[in-house]
């Protein structure tokens, strides 16, 4: 079982409803090929650094999983043939990047759920997680000048 | 590894040695012992490509052969997949 990362990119032109049974199609050639999530994560809207079918923006969406390689090999087929799909990378993680990425998801996770429970509480929110993980929170929708490095992420967790 | 590049032995360039820059002596990677560069890291790797969104020679940036070959890697997937340009003016 090796650790794959794909990621796609959907246009932003697709309804909520589009975006998630697609999605949802694609994580289920995952499973049904005995492949492991780690990580299915809606990374958000983004503005694209060229364009790409006309489309200025995309929304990214990211899997991590454990499988068999027939299962990349399906999915990057369906991404392919799919016509909702504008551009899709799958890259195999070395072991150690393996490692190191789900620990990653992890902390992530973790770091969410914290900010979560203290915006609850009504405490102020602790830094954002250091490092390379991107920001949490997006500044809204499509921002043209906005600083390009960052996403817009609908999971608040 | 050489701190500074010394005058280069005239090879059929012209004759006359010139003084390369001195690179900044340290990886940043190798620093932080990143142990993977990522591709969606993008404020990161934005570090790393200036204007026209060339990549950064080694000594110019000063990092070390493994994470330049690395980060090389890791700049094409991320403007394969748009997050960062091929070329920019």
């Amino acid at each position: 079982m090796k650790t794959y990362e794909t990621l796609f990119i959907t246009p932003p032109t697709l309804s909520e409803d589009e975006e998630r049974e697609a999605v949802e199609a694609f994580a289920a050639v995952v499973t049904q090929g005995g492949g492991s999530f780690a990580v299915n994560e809606r990374l958000g809207r983004r503005r694209l650094a060229y364009p790409i079918a006309k489309h200025a923006d995309g929304v990214y969406v990211r899997f991590l999983y454990d499988s068999v390689a027939d299962v990349p090999k399906e999915l990057e087929r369906r991404l392919r043939l799919s016509d909702r799909i504008l551009r899709s990378l799958t890259v195999r993680l070395e072991p150690n990047q393996a490692v190191a990425a789900k620990e990653q998801a992890v902390r992530d996770a973790a770091a969410r759920a914290e900010a979560a429970r203290r915006a609850q509480e009504g405490l102020p929110a602790v830094d954002a997680p250091p490092a390379p993980a991107r920001p949490e929170r997006g500044r809204g929708d499509g921002d043209a000048e906005d600083d390009s490095a960052d996403w817009e992420s609908d999971r608040d967790g | 590894m050489r701190g500074m590049s010394r005058p280069k032995a005239a090879r059929g360039r012209g004759g006359r040695p010139r003084f390369l820059f001195r690179r900044r002596k340290y990886c940043k990677f190798c620093e932080q012992k990143a142990e993977w560069i990522d591709y969606k890291d993008v404020k990161t790797l934005q570090n790393y490509t200036p204007e026209r969104a060339k990549i950064l020679p080694r000594r110019i940036s000063g990092t070390c052969a493994r994470h330049q070959r690395e980060l090389m890697q890791a700049i094409k997937r991320a403007r394969m997949v748009a997050l960062l340009p091929f070329a920019e003016d």
